[in-house]
């Protein structure tokens, strides 16, 4: 499970970027049967983040892209971790609303069943979003904007 | 039929932007084509997606930011029947096949493109792992002929994919592009090889820093870690890049995905 604990400290800030408008950071993290693998580039992405003075930017200056991949069918319980996941990483200090959710959904996995990608496929109403209630308000609100690919 | 009559009574110029307005709607450029075959050659040819992979038929007829998909062999017919074409492509985005086999048509239809603006090269489906696809793995007559096109006075915006082995003094003689986009490796990179360059984009390894060059006045920079994010002085060096340009720097992109 990826806690705030495990992404603290940054490693380099950026320099001072006068005409920057437009910064987007785009990482990733990646569920499977299992549980999710840890991103060493993720932990290096949200401490980045984390550097960034709140005043450099004009809202919505600052984009996350998160690409989440699930790699084959999940079991309610890892399910519900993801979602939980998901909301503590986007909810980790320093983030600028909105944030892409890029979820991809890799269809080449023997194990994952043709129902899940009719669920998945063009719809924010899937499991992974509904799984978590705090997950479900920010994409509600706008806050996170989920694409969903199928890969 | 009053509506076509009343179009063709506007002069020339005045048709010619109302086709602007469609340029990415093949669709219709399509439907037009008889009544105003030049004026809609120009925007129909302007930027073109030569694909050989079977996806040419599906997405004909759709608005498209890769341009107008069309198989290699049919736009080699287009451009036999009509030499004039080849000065309205402006944009040429070529799609390699996956697996490299014989001559490729590619080469003789891009030799015709002496107006160009932009070239895209990408990989087609199914992927073949990068390595094994290399520069010399194309056809000579088709590196003869990107070398060419790259260097053409008009050429500004230069995307091209992960190829192993591009070498990078084809860039030798190419002083006018301002956007470069690189999947892999360009080293050693120096500005002076792009005095105009305005927009990069590159993946980006720990040693590239060290051949930089002198400070730039790009306004567009991405950064790719995708393939290389095991060396930590890659964390640590990438700053000195974004400090180089740091004054002009408009938009900034890093992709830590792996």
């Amino acid at each position: 499970m990826l806690t705030n604990t495990q992404v603290q400290g940054s490693l380099v800030t950026l320099p001072a970027l006068p005409a920057l408008q437009h910064l987007t950071i785009c990482t990733s993290v990646t569920f499977n049967y299992q549980s999710l693998t840890q991103s060493s580039s993720l932990e290096y992405a949200l401490s980045l983040l984390r550097s960034l003075p709140d005043s450099s930017f004009a809202p919505g200056h600052v984009r996350l892209s998160l690409h989440a991949y699930f790699e084959t069918t999940l079991p309610s319980g890892v399910l519900m971790e993801s979602s939980g996941v998901l909301t503590a990483i986007i909810r980790t200090p320093g983030f600028l609303h909105p944030i892409n959710l890029i979820i991809h959904v890799v269809r080449n996995m023997v194990s994952f069943p043709n129902r899940y990608r009719d669920i998945y496929r063009g719809s924010v109403d899937m499991p992974i979003i509904r799984e978590d209630f705090e997950l479900k308000r920010l994409v509600d609100e706008g806050q996170v904007i989920v694409t969903v690919v199928i890969e | 039929m009053q509506l076509v009559v009343a179009t063709t009574m506007l002069p020339l110029e005045t048709v010619n932007d109302i086709f602007s307005f469609l340029s990415s709607d093949f669709t219709t450029l399509k439907k037009c084509h008889p009544l105003f075959p030049d004026i809609v050659e120009r925007w129909l040819y302007a930027s073109i997606n030569l694909d050989n992979s079977g996806n040419a038929e599906e997405s004909g007829g759709e608005r498209s930011d890769n341009g107008l998909t069309i198989d290699t062999l049919s736009f080699a017919l287009v451009l036999l029947d009509k030499p004039h074409v080849a000065d309205y492509v402006r944009r040429v985005r070529i799609v390699l096949p996956a697996i490299l086999c014989g001559r490729m048509h590619a080469s003789i239809v891009l030799s015709a493109l002496s107006k160009i603006t932009s070239i895209t090269l990408c990989w087609g489906d199914p992927r073949l792992p990068s390595s094994e696809v290399s520069w010399t793995s194309l056809h000579k007559t088709f590196r003869e002929v990107v070398a060419s096109r790259l260097r053409l006075p008009s050429i500004k915006e230069v995307t091209l994919p992960r190829i192993p082995n591009f070498p990078i003094s084809l860039f030798d003689d190419c002083k006018g592009i301002e956007l470069l986009s690189v999947q892999g490796i360009l080293y050693p990179f120096n500005f002076e090889f792009f005095p105009r360059l305005r927009s990069l984009g590159i993946t980006y390894q720990a040693y590239i820093a060290q051949s930089w060059g002198s400070d730039s006045t790009l306004r567009s920079l991405s950064l790719d870690f995708y393939a290389h994010f095991k060396d930590e002085d890659e964390y640590i060096t990438f700053p000195r890049i974004i400090q180089s340009c740091s004054t002009t720097l408009v938009n900034l992109g890093l992709d830590f995905r792996n």
